[in-house]
């Protein structure tokens, strides 16, 4: 292809969603140093991490940024009832991540490990927690951008805003794409 | 292949890809074969979702550059801290 699309949404979101990645990227290669000077306590935490949890809210955040897609799709044909519905859907996929995150949180401090714990620990909450706040407010900007669509606000023509939220969400799904593996399944 | 043909194979691939990745971890990890799969999978999955859920595919390179080297960076230290701590 010649002639190269524009970016999907504003500029100022992409240099949000840069902002942090980059942030991301620095905990996260903080995360495999201080992983490799302590290599027992990072084992030994990783074993009561719960495994599971974390498959479920991979594949949770995956089908919620596929239900965006779908949704920005429809709107691109100007089918907004269907793409309000999509939208929707991609909320209930992300209520899935919170329960599930909620109920791992709540599962860990049960068995008395908490930030203060090891360092395994204290990396393993602010990581978490750090997504776990993105993910918040991805789902306050996906509720908006479903209240929008609804009123019919989206057409195939105008749909920056939603495209901008999208984009938001899917850099939510980035994160999270790096964080499973790094500290759920490598061990 | 319609748009949303292909976004639902991608979504269908990225859960896959999640669970053979998942699956093959909970096996010896410290073998560096599984440990570069896992790295390999995790920066296929952040490719596809640049490309085709970000939408990057057909934009400026520079953004689509920016963002594969993300997962690319990170998953490259990922693998070289795991290799020296064997």
């Amino acid at each position: 292809m010649k002639n190269k699309l524009p970016l999907p949404g504003d500029l100022a979101i992409w240099i949000f969603i840069l902002a942090e990645l980059g942030v991301f990227g620095v905990l996260f290669i903080t995360y495999s140093i201080v992983k490799l000077l302590n290599p027992e306590i990072f084992a030994e935490g990783h074993e009561h991490l719960n495994r599971v949890a974390g498959m479920i809210n991979t594949i949770a955040l995956i089908t919620s940024s596929y239900f965006v897609v779908r949704a920005v799709e429809a709107v691109k044909i100007n089918q907004s009832v269907t793409a309000t519905r999509w939208l929707i859907a991609s909320l209930l996929a992300a209520s899935v991540y919170v329960v599930v995150k909620c109920w791992e949180y709540s599962d860990t401090i049960s068995e008395g490990y908490s930030l203060s714990s090891n360092v395994f620990y204290m990396f393993y909450y602010f990581l978490t927690f750090f997504h776990f706040a993105h993910v918040i407010l991805g789902i306050v900007i996906l509720t908006v951008l479903t209240l929008n669509c609804s009123k019919n606000l989206y057409t195939s023509e105008e749909h920056f805003g939603l495209e901008s939220g999208a984009s938001y969400w899917h850099m939510v799904d980035l994160a999270w794409i790096v964080l499973f593996p790094l500290v759920y399944v490598i061990h | 292949m319609s748009l949303a043909n292909r976004s639902t194979l991608i979504w269908l691939f990225l859960i896959a890809l999640t669970c053979i990745a998942a699956y093959v971890g909970e096996f010896s990890t410290t073998n560096p074969q599984i440990i570069g799969f896992i790295i390999l999978a995790l920066i296929i999955k952040a490719q596809l979702v640049v490309d085709y859920f970000m939408g990057l595919r057909h934009v400026k390179t520079v953004w689509r550059l920016i963002l594969s080297a993300f997962s690319i960076v990170i998953g490259t230290i990922i693998f070289i801290t795991y290799m020296k701590g064997l």
